[in-house]
């Protein structure tokens, strides 16, 4: 794909470029608003870290940073997200007593997966492209 | 081999130990891609929005649209209600329970393929099966919802899937069927391990939107198992979900 169209996908069909040379071009999203479709290239990301915009997802501000090695997207990572923990303290709950209950705190344990609420919002997405769009200049 | 990328709005990898085995990781993810085309709500073109529009007819629905059409019946009525596909407007949104059933389906396939050791995971939703590359069982973190870069517990699944609703990170995408206006603000996070991954989404999907209440059902129901974070920071776990933990 020559690199003017790659931008055209990019920037009206909300297409973005990871990781992979060998899928096929998605077709245009017609309507805007849709969730965008990423799909594989690899040719024309240029190596380094990019940051992408600051979107609004609904419950805070999601920025992300993404670092491509070798054409591939080797890493995504979130500089801004939404954290209200600190202001939902006051909230008063109901117990559920019978059921044990604990303050979450971070694990160190190793793993090999991690799953739960993921980064998949279209604040998200939007970052992404803007950090690959960079990359591709 | 490990390979991840960005499909149906979200990042989707499939990890199968050992190596070379790119073209059944190929196979996947055009599955994925496919699943896309049919189901998205988004895509004008897709069956799902041809359906809504009336322009398909229910009996020449494909086989896979009716079957997941007839399992979030059953599921809306496993839940009281609260799993709901018909939107306020009166259109079909499967979307509660796609990922978990395409989840399942690609991880069907690697099985059929003579593979053992693998997963699946799709926006956090995961399914497991046999040992990791050290031969050692699966480990999976559950990601903080407060704190994108933390691990608040570490589960093993053994063959079993994991799915996690939140409600703070794509904005309101689980609403309450009983009461579509008054959102769901209070949990933040709620992981169902079940025996696998279309049973745990189906479920998270549906508890998710029960509230509080929601632990309990999962409580009352064999073979699920939970853990609720709620915006003060609580968690709260079904009894066997223990069973589960590391750390």
């Amino acid at each position: 794909m020559r690199l003017i169209s790659k931008f055209a996908t990019l920037l009206f069909s909300s297409a973005a470029l990871i990781s992979h040379a060998s899928a096929a071009t998605v077709p245009a999203v017609t309507d805007p608003q849709a969730t965008p479709d990423l799909t594989a290239q690899a040719a024309a990301l240029h190596d380094g870290t990019f940051i992408g915009g600051s979107y609004d997802a609904y419950y805070g501000m999601v920025q992300v940073q993404a670092t491509i090695k070798k054409g591939s997207i080797v890493n995504v990572k979130a500089l801004k997200f939404p954290n209200h923990s600190g202001t939902s303290r006051a909230i008063n709950r109901q117990a559920l007593p019978y059921l044990l209950q604990e303050v979450v705190s971070a694990q160190n344990a190793k793993v090999q997966i991690i799953g739960g609420a993921t980064l998949t919002s279209r604040a998200y997405i939007r970052s992404l492209r803007d950090a690959l769009v960079l990359s591709s200049k | 081999m490990r390979e991840t990328r960005i499909l149906m709005g979200m990042p989707i990898t499939v990890e199968i130990v050992g190596t070379s085995h790119s073209s059944i990781i190929e196979l996947v993810f055009a599955y994925f891609r496919a699943v896309d085309a049919r189901f998205s709500t988004y895509k004008e073109s897709s069956e799902i929005s041809r359906f809504n529009r009336g322009e398909i007819s229910p009996e020449n629905l494909s086989e896979n649209m009716k079957e997941v059409l007839r399992i979030s019946a059953q599921t809306r009525d496993q839940t009281k209600g609260f799993f709901e596909i018909r939107k306020p407007d009166g259109s079909l949104d499967p979307s509660g329970i796609v990922k978990g059933w395409a989840i399942k389906h690609a991880a069907g396939m690697i099985s059929a393929a003579g593979l053992h050791d693998f997963y699946v995971e799709a926006g956090g939703d995961i399914q497991a099966s046999g040992k990791n590359e050290d031969a050692g069982e699966w480990r999976v973190g559950i990601r903080s919802p407060f704190v994108m870069d933390q691990i608040i517990k570490v589960v093993t699944l053994r063959g079993q899937g994991m799915a996690t609703s939140g409600n703070y990170i794509r904005g309101d995408h689980i609403y309450n069927p009983h009461d579509p206006a008054k959102r769901i603000e209070h949990i933040v996070s709620l992981s169902v391990i079940g025996p696998d991954i279309l049973e745990a989404d189906r479920f998270a999907t549906a508890a998710f939107a029960m509230g509080e209440d929601g632990i309990a059902f999962l409580e009352n129901r064999t073979g699920l198992e939970g853990y609720m974070v709620t915006a003060d920071g609580i968690a709260t776990q079904t009894s066997g979900f223990g069973a589960y933990v590391i750390s």
